[in-house]
């Protein structure tokens, strides 16, 4: 890997982690799904740059359908469920957004020691790789966890899933075109499903405060 | 086999009556259940396993003995479904939009579960228990009300996550690999015949996640939060499907990586399957005691007996006939117990325990049946329920696991009395004034005396084919390299 590509790599991962924290520490869900776009872009950008392939259509193709839907369709999506159902902001609902992103730099650390443990025994990769992968699942699973609404827990699933699509792309070689493709629709047709459930909890709740949704229990 | 249950149910759209609708999916399931069993004879009949499509799909005795129990499971859910929709579209509650819905939905996850159970990839065996996920949710929320949305919205994010765990799981499997042969690595054979190779750190690794986000989706505790929620809001016919066979589908895919961890790390997937099993005994128990709403209760007892199953995987060859075993009795009695609970609670207007009184009086067929099925259940003898628990438990004796073996029966014992005296109030107790006996449907008497008669009969007799199924089943999970 030459100098240009791995300072290229370098500003890509830390794009994606600079996100990761920015969504924790960020209450304006139109923001959230502005930066959720970026780290979209940086994270569909990553496995092609670490590719010891040449760029076939298989690679272009998967990167493009990884963009085109994390970088654009997705936030898209997102913007228009918070528009339709008219929420701007997400205060957190057991913590505050400060103390989130202290929580999430602890989080950071605790993927520096998964992400080097893990690393050694997989394909070698620049040691930043699988600790940005670790650090986007548990940064997607402590937005599912502290936050109030809905819309920003979808936003927690798909950084996750960047971190395991990151994690995937590095760590196993060779899978199969047709099952990576399957596995993208499956992540579209989930946005797309928790999308339209979105709508129905505003329309039965008036609201998409998620911490409503407690009457089932025992 | 794969496609037809997806096709039938968008030609469903073109059907103009909810019960032409319900009739399809009663013909196609039909039909499935006959091509399961033709499969299941020429499985048996070839000493070779099938395998199609450049290996990436494969049947062998595992598979079959979970698709012969999908098969019949989702019969018998849509021939109860004929009956308890039709109660439905009398109300005005189940129009032909929510029909063509349901039926496109429901065939749907009939593919969807298939996949996984023929998957010889393991990736495509995970896209096949997701799609499961985004399919039935709809279903769990079909009747728009607000407890059923949350319970819709609890299912989709917690199983999300989940399958998730398990997508890392996959990936870190595929890992552990020699990475030389590329797209092999996710073939489940591949995998298998590389036991002796595979680097065991990943790979114990990749099992904490594995079980973890199938586990999930299986239901065991403590990741069962959106169970009891999904299966108490859900229509009857789908919480049935639910407890008969989704459950079992996502503990089939952690079960499949059970051999090969056992050989980069002997006794560690084990001890994860009896870890996991016991807390979901032991967990549910504590809910059962004092729950007040049938389907939950019910629910629960699905914790309950998916732990057992995971138990029985940790305890030998013996253990895992058992769990087997188990896994047919349960979805049989679970499915019974579903379908009684459901026309109950139609005619009672409530799942309530309190208000479902005096059932065997308003309903000849259904009264005894939830007596019967949940009698089965709780392991009463000489249901079949009996037999699979009392292998269980010899398994745990072979193996001098008595700590296992105390807190196993401490937990069994208290859900049998607990569900024991709360049936018992809603069978016999005192029928309210405002609730006028039924004459049942002679289908529903057909429907519930045959799978209280196949309950009834495994327990004495097992007929020989069935056992060398279910004993060839179990030497695939628990080969040597």
């Amino acid at each position: 890997m030459d100098s240009h590509t791995l300072a290229i790599l370098n500003i890509l991962l830390g794009t994606s982690m600079v996100s990761a924290l920015a969504l924790l520490g960020t209450t304006r869900l139109r923001t959230c799904a502005r930066v959720l776009a970026g780290q979209g872009l940086a994270v569909g950008l990553l496995p092609a740059l670490m590719s010891d392939e040449q760029f076939t259509i298989r690679i272009v193709v998967l990167m493009v359908g990884n963009i085109v839907l994390k970088a654009v369709v997705f936030p898209w999506l997102l913007l228009r469920v918070c528009r339709d159902v008219s929420v701007r902001r997400d205060p957190g609902a057991f913590i505050g957004t400060g103390a989130a992103v202290l929580v999430g730099v602890l989080c950071l650390g605790i993927a520096a020691w998964l992400g080097t443990m893990v690393g050694a025994s997989l394909p070698s990769h620049p040691a930043g790789v699988y600790i940005v992968a670790f650090f986007l699942i548990l940064t997607g699973l402590l937005l599912i966890i502290v936050r109030r609404r809905a819309v920003m827990q979808v936003m927690g699933y798909l950084t996750l899933e960047n971190g395991i699509y990151l994690f995937g792309s590095c760590a196993v070689i060779g899978v199969p075109f047709l099952l990576e493709f399957g596995v993208l629709l499956d992540v579209f047709a989930a946005i797309f499903v928790m999308g339209a459930a979105l709508r129905q909890i505003h329309a039965q709740f008036s609201s998409d405060d998620a911490t409503k949704l407690s009457e089932l229990s025992g | 086999m794969l496609a037809a249950p997806l096709i039938a149910g968008i030609a469903g759209f073109a059907l103009k009556s909810p019960m032409n609708i319900l009739r399809l999916a009663a013909l196609v399931t039909g039909l499935f259940f006959g091509a399961s069993v033709l499969l299941t004879v020429q499985v048996f009949a070839s000493p070779e396993v099938l395998l199609s499509a450049d290996r990436t799909l494969r049947v062998d005795a595992f598979s079959v003995f979970h698709i012969l129990a999908l098969a019949l499971t989702y019969f018998g859910g849509s021939l109860f479904a004929l009956a308890y929709f039709r109660h439905e579209i009398a109300s005005g509650h189940f129009g032909i939009t929510l029909a063509r819905r349901y039926g496109a939905l429901w065939l749907a996850g009939l593919s969807a579960m298939l996949l996984v159970l023929v998957s010889n990839n393991l990736g495509l065996m995970w896209v096949g228990m997701e799609t499961t996920t985004l399919v039935t949710a709809y279903l769990v929320a079909m009747h728009g009300d607000a407890p059923a949305i949350e319970a819709m919205w609890k299912y989709l994010i917690v199983c999300s996550v989940g399958i998730a765990f398990a997508f890392m799981g996959t990936l870190l499997s595929a890992a552990s690999a020699p990475q030389a042969d590329g797209a092999d690595t996710l073939l489940w054979t591949h995998l298998m015949d590389q036991r002796a190779n595979l680097n065991p750190q990943l790979m114990k690794a990749a099992f904490v996640f594995l079980i973890v986000g199938y586990g999930t989706k299986a239901g065991l505790a403590p990741m069962h939060t959106w169970l009891p929620d999904a299966h108490s809001q859900a229509p009857a016919p789908v919480s049935a499907m639910f407890s008969g066979f989704m459950l079992n589908a996502a503990l089939y895919c952690v079960v499949r990586y059970l051999p090969i961890v056992e050989a980069t790390s002997p006794g560690f997937g084990h001890k994860a399957m009896i870890g996991f099993g016991l807390f979901s005994v032991l967990v549910p128990a504590a809910f059962i005691i004092f729950q007040r709403d049938a389907k939950r209760m019910l629910a629960y007892c699905s914790v309950e007996h998916l732990g057992i199953i995971a138990i029985g995987y940790g305890l030998g060859p013996l253990g895992a006939f058992a769990a087997l075993f188990h896994t047919l009795n349960h979805s049989l009695a679970k499915s019974l117990a579903f379908f009684s609970i459901g026309r109950l609670g139609q005619i009672y207007g409530s799942n309530d325990m309190g208000r479902i009184r005096g059932a065997i009086g308003a309903h000849p067929v259904y009264g005894p049946a939830l007596l019967g099925s949940v009698l089965a259940l709780i392991g009463v003898a000489p249901f079949a329920i009996f037999a699979s628990e009392f292998q269980t438990v010899r398994a745990m004796v072979a193996q001098t696991q008595w700590w296992l073996l105390a807190l196993f029966l401490l937990g069994v014992s208290v859900i049998f009395i607990s569900m024991l005296r709360h049936v018992t109030g809603m069978v016999f107790g005192e029928r309210p004034d405002d609730i006028e006996p039924i004459e049942p449907h002679p289908g529903s008497k057909l429907l519930s005396f045959s799978f209280l008669g196949a309950l009834v009969l495994l327990g004495v007799w097992m007929p020989p084919p069935l056992r060398h199924a279910i004993e060839s089943a179990a030497q695939i999970v628990w080969s040597q390299p």
